[in-house]
């Protein structure tokens, strides 16, 4: 075994090996795909119909594979503005810790390994939508939208809107209103998540040279269109009850959830510091996670709040 | 100078033991997967067969 030598695309050279089994698990975003996967299997259990449990195991797995591979992909093509922001300077490849290309192949073949299972053992439906969550993330968002707009994650946060959307096809095998509905409310809900991140490492964004909407636009701006797309997620949350996916429990708590988090971005909007945007970055996530996990609660699908009031 | 060479011997097999010990732990990595592959491909066409 020889060591590799590579040249960055920011003109260094540097002299690394192939990395280790923790990098190529840094590789896949964990923390990024543990949202991914919950998102997913929340479409897949309040979706109606049935799916073996190994196969809707499956779907999950090929969902969190799909993201990862994803994960890779944009942090190979990234690696010149992860070099530079503090947030990513640790990633396995400005670190050296192995050759660009080697991330790109990882990405690839989890890539098409994920969407060929999912094809293969759920339906090709699910896995044309994973192939098009895949190639928006990578060829829309990250190699288009990432580095010449200000609307960067308005319309790359599609690509994140759509594991619900896959583990629902997954059981069902095609695409309703309802499964649009969870699309839309990720979709609505990735701004004031970025945004409230981007507030406080807007530094790190301006010296890498991507165009984030603080960046561009200034905090003022970025705060206002929180609060406009915190306002738009309220009624939407509570769309999933309006057409009877689930239960006024999760109506309840989808109104809660929300004010809370209309709250938090009034508190951004008054705070002259970054201090509420931090906190509404950490809320945001566990809005999320919180909202997903009420729905597969109170869906009517599976009932169980019915069933333990029954 | 026999000592330089001894000192850079060392060196050399410390650097190669580590680099193996990181080839060996990728390859049961790999290993592991690939056999993971094998039983999901398994147990998916069972399931499949059996009209799950």
């Amino acid at each position: 075994m020889t060591d590799l030598s590579y040249t960055s695309a920011t003109g260094e050279t540097g002299i690394t090996s192939s990395g280790e089994v923790r990098d190529y698990i840094a590789l896949l975003k964990p923390r990024v795909m543990s949202l991914v996967v919950f998102s997913g299997l929340a479409g897949l259990l309040v979706a109606p119909g049935d799916i073996h449990p190994i196969l809707g195991a499956v779907a999950v797995f090929c969902i969190a594979v799909g993201a990862g591979a994803s994960g890779a992909i944009n942090m190979w093509y990234d690696r010149d503005i992860d070099a530079v922001m503090t947030r990513t300077r640790g990633r396995p490849i400005p670190m050296g810790k192995m050759p660009p290309a080697e991330a790109l192949s990882f990405g690839v073949v989890l890539a098409v390994f994920a969407v060929a299972l999912m094809g293969l053992a759920v339906n090709w439906a699910a896995a044309a939508l994973l192939a098009a969550a895949t190639l928006f993330y990578v060829f829309v968002y990250t190699m288009w939208l990432k580095r010449r707009t200000s609307q960067n994650i308005v319309i790359g946060g599609a690509a994140g809107a759509f594991p619900p959307m896959i583990g629902w096809t997954a059981v069902t095998g095609d695409v309703t209103i309802e499964p649009i509905l969870l699309f839309a409310l990720i979709f609505f809900w990735t701004p004031p998540h970025f945004w409230a991140l981007a507030l406080y490492r807007c530094g790190d964004y301006a010296k890498a040279g991507v165009p984030m909407l603080p960046v561009v636009s200034g905090p003022r701006e970025t705060k206002k269109q929180i609060l406009i797309y915190t306002v738009l997620l309220l009624p939407l949350a509570l769309a999933p009850w309006w057409v009877g996916m689930a239960g006024l429990a999760y109506a309840a708590a989808a109104l809660v959830l929300g004010l809370l988090f209309l709250a938090g971005a009034v508190a951004v909007w008054l705070d002259e510091t970054d201090k509420a945007a931090r906190r509404l970055f950490g809320y945001s996530i566990f809005y999320l996670f919180a909202l997903f996990a009420m729905l597969i609660a109170d869906s009517n699908s599976l009932g169980l709040f019915g069933a333990l009031a029954g | 100078m026999a000592v330089m060479a001894e000192d850079n011997k060392n060196e050399d097999k410390a650097g190669r033991s580590d680099m193996h010990k990181r080839q060996r732990s990728k390859n049961i990595a790999l290993a592991l997967a690939i056999g993971g592959f094998c039983v999901l491909v398994y147990v998916v066409s069972l399931v499949r067969m059996s009209g799950g």
